[in-house]
């Protein structure tokens, strides 16, 4: 009886860090490249970035590149992070350009292109499902942005 | 030649002072410039219905306007074209330098910053709620009262209020270009030189409820010499003093957007013993979507203090009064159908407006 209580609670443990371990490679999180490891951004930056403002960080211009690799994470980038509709977000880029000649962010369509973007454009800044980043050490999330 | 060539001189300079500044830039992206190349186009026509039949119309209109930036760490360059089949113009060529994040140094050719409407489409035809702008907003070569270019420096910066709201501030110095010489003699527009009876400055405060968004409520006020030489005035004064100070509102709450301004103006002719005439415009849009592609909107423009304005009488076409109803339909991302119907009233005629035009923008 013992032994089969202390089974079931090791299948209840096992079941929940799975759960856990799930949740964390969905979860959306901001990625960059850059060695600082003190790299923060809040809310307000990261919505000020994607939309070209200018971001500092240690004296450097912050780059954006939007991860359009997937229509979900695009979805989510654009509910929770930027709080607006495809169509504004698209308009608010253009009016930024339009008013001030701000360039738009960077837009990647695959893994492989953030990865090449990451590590290629100095001071750039993404967003990926976390469990994207995994096995590359050059990239590293610094913020969740979402959870599922 | 050599008086073309001065006048360019102080661009030119600008430009080099810009690059030399960017070639000492610490910031290791600054070597690697991004540059952007936009295409608002447009195509309608017209059909417009006045109380004289002699005054009827029908025009097709196509416009293309062109928007370049290109800019390198701190240093920054924007130049807007615009092409259409009733003008070509270069409307706006600035030089700036980002003196900190969201503090902006320009010099050049600009927009002026007091008009709210302008400040924020430009020539940017898709990006307009209408097709029409207001016409307290109007271009000055399209029966405009109030001088929408200028030449000189303007300086834009953006401040953090609370956690997420924020404070606009734009100031612009320089002089004013009349429309004669937008159209005539486009690098006389770049004249530095030459400010006598043109000075004029203008300035744009706005409180934001969201620091990333223009929304917000704010007031704008400006002074320029309008340079009478231009105009069909008869008398002494050289030039009339026009002042403006406003109000103005844009929102979006929902499904509905609100966009309004409200100007008061006072115009002193130099040389006529002080004597001035004061007078006031505005409008107030609401429009309202229905659906993700479709919005209506309506729009009222009044004025009051015109009639015996002589600074008005020197703009027989300015629109005084106006009621207007649209219907837009965001067809395919970046372009749309737009549809407008609107009664004008000037200070000599009256007329009905019909307008229907396609807007895009590429890439």
């Amino acid at each position: 009886m013992q032994t089969r209580r202390q089974f079931l609670w090791l299948a209840i443990a096992a079941f929940c860090a799975g759960r856990a371990r799930a949740s964390d490679d969905n979860a959306v999180v901001l990625a960059t490249a850059e060695p600082d490891p003190a790299v923060s951004l809040t809310s307000l930056q990261v919505r000020k970035l994607f939309l070209g403002f200018t971001v500092l960080h240690a004296g450097n211009a912050l780059r954006p590149v939007r991860n359009r690799s997937d229509a979900l994470l695009d979805k989510i980038f654009l509910q929770h992070v930027m709080a607006m509709s495809a169509e504004t977000y698209g308009r608010r880029l253009l009016a930024m350009t339009l008013q001030q000649g701000r360039q738009r962010p960077v837009a990647v369509y695959s893994r492989e292109q953030l990865i090449e973007a990451l590590l290629g454009i100095p001071h750039s800044v993404s967003f990926a499902w976390q469990s994207d980043l995994a096995g590359i050490p050059a990239i590293r999330a610094v913020r969740t942005l979402w959870r599922p | 030649m050599w008086a073309e060539t001065r006048r360019a001189i102080p661009l030119i300079a600008a430009a080099m002072l810009a690059a030399t500044a960017t070639a000492g830039e610490t910031d290791p992206t600054a070597g690697s410039g991004q540059g952007e190349l936009l295409f608002f186009g447009s195509a309608g026509t017209l059909l417009q219905h006045s109380d004289d039949p002699a005054y009827d119309t029908s025009e097709l209109i196509v416009a293309m306007d062109v928007l370049g930036s290109w800019g390198a760490g701190r240093f920054r360059v924007l130049g807007e074209l615009l092409l259409s089949t009733e003008e070509q113009e270069l409307e706006r060529l600035q030089i700036g330098w980002e003196l900190r994040p969201d503090t902006y140094l320009w010099l050049g050719r600009f927009h002026q910053p007091a008009s709210v409407w302008n400040a924020r489409h430009h020539h940017g035809s898709y990006l307009q709620p209408s097709i029409t702008r207001p016409a307290i907003e109007a271009w000055e070569d399209e029966a405009g009262v109030l001088p929408q270019h200028f030449i000189g420096l303007l300086a834009e910066t953006r401040l953090p209020l609370g956690r997420s709201s924020g404070v606009s501030l734009t100031a612009g110095f320089g002089a004013v270009a009349s429309a004669k010489e937008q159209t005539v003699d486009p690098l006389k527009a770049f004249d530095f030189w030459d400010l006598e009876d043109r000075q004029s400055w203008s300035a744009r405060v706005a409180l934001l409820p969201d620091f990333a968004d223009d929304d917000g409520i704010g007031v704008i006020a400006s002074q320029s010499e309008i340079d009478l030489a231009d105009t069909d005035y008869v008398g002494p004064a050289t030039h009339a003093d026009l002042q403006v100070l406003g109000i103005f509102a844009a929102w979006q709450h929902g499904v509905w957007r609100l966009d309004s301004a409200l100007y008061a103006m006072r115009a002193n002719f130099a040389g006529m013993g002080g004597e001035r005439d004061e007078f006031s415009a505005g409008y107030l849009q609401l429009k309202r979507e229905l659906g993700k592609e479709i919005s209506v909107l309506g729009r009222f423009e009044g004025s009051a203090g015109t009639a015996g304005s002589s600074y008005l009488a020197l703009f027989p076409d300015f629109v005084e009064q106006r009621s207007l109803l649209g219907f837009r339909w965001d067809f395919m991302p970046q372009q749309a159908l737009s549809a407008e119907f609107s009664r004008s009233m000037g200070r000599d005629s009256r007329f009905s407006e019909f307008r229907l035009q396609w807007s895009v923008v590429l890439p």
